[in-house]
């Protein structure tokens, strides 16, 4: 009677659905990939159920995770916690508790790259960079052993860097993007708790507003936009808008990636 | 029941015998955003998602905590999952409170989203607070706190397979939902 139990559930499990889950949020393995996708194209049923993945990631992404903690919760763990650091000496001092979570982290560059909008003139570097908040849609191959970029990703002919090994940013994922009639490539980068998008423009070079500082590093004209708590730069390579934003990273560490020069 | 190959994970030798540290009580806050917003997937309301993560923190601050091959959110996750039904079993045994009254003094908190972008979460925490409880566990915790499938597989101590199926089922419903107002529909 087990035994039979035990099929009948075996039974159920579709291995496509898992597979469909992580076609859609970006995590499914590159070699896989091209195949699902091509059994995707061909079975108007897969990509119903492709688009309702899709669209329950993307309603969680942009609707749920940019939810922060209130203020009465924030001020209540932090008191909590160092009310407990007090009760325990072994506990070491009371650092800065309170918690910047990535998500809530980009409703904020959402938040300070809307004052900086371009309005009806065109896309600007503000608004290309409000990319920075949305999720990858696909994954980036894995370089070869001792290459500066990535493979097999370029954007206006330009590839991407490969930071992980000198800097530790690892590339997690990448998604491309219509506004204002121009093609934008973000590939985004995870280094611990943080994370950074960097969006080539494939068209011509954007505004990147009066209020932006510029920086010379390298010999690089690096320009920096006041964005509150997130941070972001822009120049240009070939003649081509890339845009570089993070929140909680210091604008220092992204004008030194902007200079990089070894690819 | 939908789910299958629900099996319990178990506990490997290599998790055993990795080293323990100490959950460090002053990082707890680095984790508040994602924990808050899980615990508003579970409750369906942000009210009970704030003292069900106060709850939590209380119950994680209580005494020094060693964690072996896992991560502080996973921990926490768990501890928060525990920590809700533990709650729904003791709200099933007392009375719920009246109401605060309405004219309490108002602050302005600066965390808040915008009246039309809450209405719009509201909507769906409460669908995703409506999927069935193994199915929410994995969406909530995959896509709502961001943890790897690893991850996630481990702090609901099932297998990495059993977490997929049910994010995808989850997934499912959640669009069905938001689409027509039925995650059943459909649905064989």
């Amino acid at each position: 009677m087990k035994m039979m139990i035990f099929r009948d559930r075996q039974a159920r499990v579709d291995p496509i659905e898992r597979e469909l889950a992580r076609l859609a949020d970006g995590t499914l393995d590159p070699d896989r990939r091209e195949a699902l996708e091509r059994l995707v194209a061909g079975s108007p049923e897969l990509r119903r159920r492709l688009r309702e993945q899709r669209q329950a990631v993307l309603a969680t992404r942009t609707i749920a995770q940019p939810e922060r903690a209130p203020l009465a919760l924030r001020t209540g763990q932090s008191a909590a916690a160092a009310s407990s650091a007090t009760r325990r000496r072994r506990w070491i001092a009371r650092r800065p508790v309170l918690g910047f979570g990535l998500a809530g982290a980009a409703a904020t560059v959402t938040l300070a790259l809307a004052t900086l909008g371009g309005g009806a003139a065109g896309l600007t570097v503000a608004q290309a960079a409000t990319i920075a908040v949305r999720p990858a849609i696909a994954t980036v191959p894995e370089p070869r052993d001792d290459s500066v970029t990535l493979p097999q990703l370029r954007a206006a002919g330009l590839p991407f860097p490969y930071w992980e090994d000198r800097f530790g940013w690892r590339a997690t994922g990448m998604r491309r993007d219509r506004l204002d009639g121009q093609l934008l490539t973000t590939v985004f980068y995870r280094r611990r708790h943080e994370l950074i998008a960097y969006t080539i423009v494939d068209g011509p070079p954007l505004p990147a507003g009066t209020s932006a500082r510029t920086i010379l590093r390298a010999g690089t004209s690096v320009k920096a936009l006041p964005t509150g708590e997130a941070s972001t730069v822009t120049w240009l390579r070939d003649g081509h808008s890339c845009v570089l934003s993070g929140v909680g990273v210091p604008l220092e560490d992204l004008v030194k990636l902007a200079a990089w020069r070894a690819y | 029941m939908q789910v299958a190959a629900d099996h319990a994970l178990p506990l490997t030798t290599a998790s055993v015998g990795a080293p323990a540290r100490r959950l460090d009580p002053n990082r707890l806050g680095d984790h508040l955003d994602r924990l808050y917003r899980a615990a508003w997937a579970l409750c369906g309301s942000r009210e009970d998602a704030e003292d069900l993560v106060q709850d939590t923190y209380t119950r994680v601050l209580q005494k020094p905590r060693f964690l072996r091959s896992e991560e502080d959110l996973g921990y926490l996750l768990r501890v928060l999952r525990n920590t809700y039904f533990s709650r729904l079993r003791a709200a099933a045994r007392r009375p719920r409170p009246d109401p605060l009254p309405d004219e309490l003094d108002r602050v302005e908190d600066r965390n808040a989203t915008a009246p039309e972008a809450a209405l719009n979460a509201s909507e769906l925490y409460a669908r995703i607070a409506e999927l069935p409880e193994p199915f929410r566990e994995a969406l909530v915790a995959i896509d709502v706190v961001g943890l790897s499938y690893r991850e996630a597989a481990r702090a609901l101590r099932v297998r990495e397979a059993t977490i997929t199926t049910r994010l995808y089922r989850g997934r499912q419903r959640l669009a069905r939902a938001l689409t027509d107002g039925d995650p059943d529909g459909g649905l064989g």
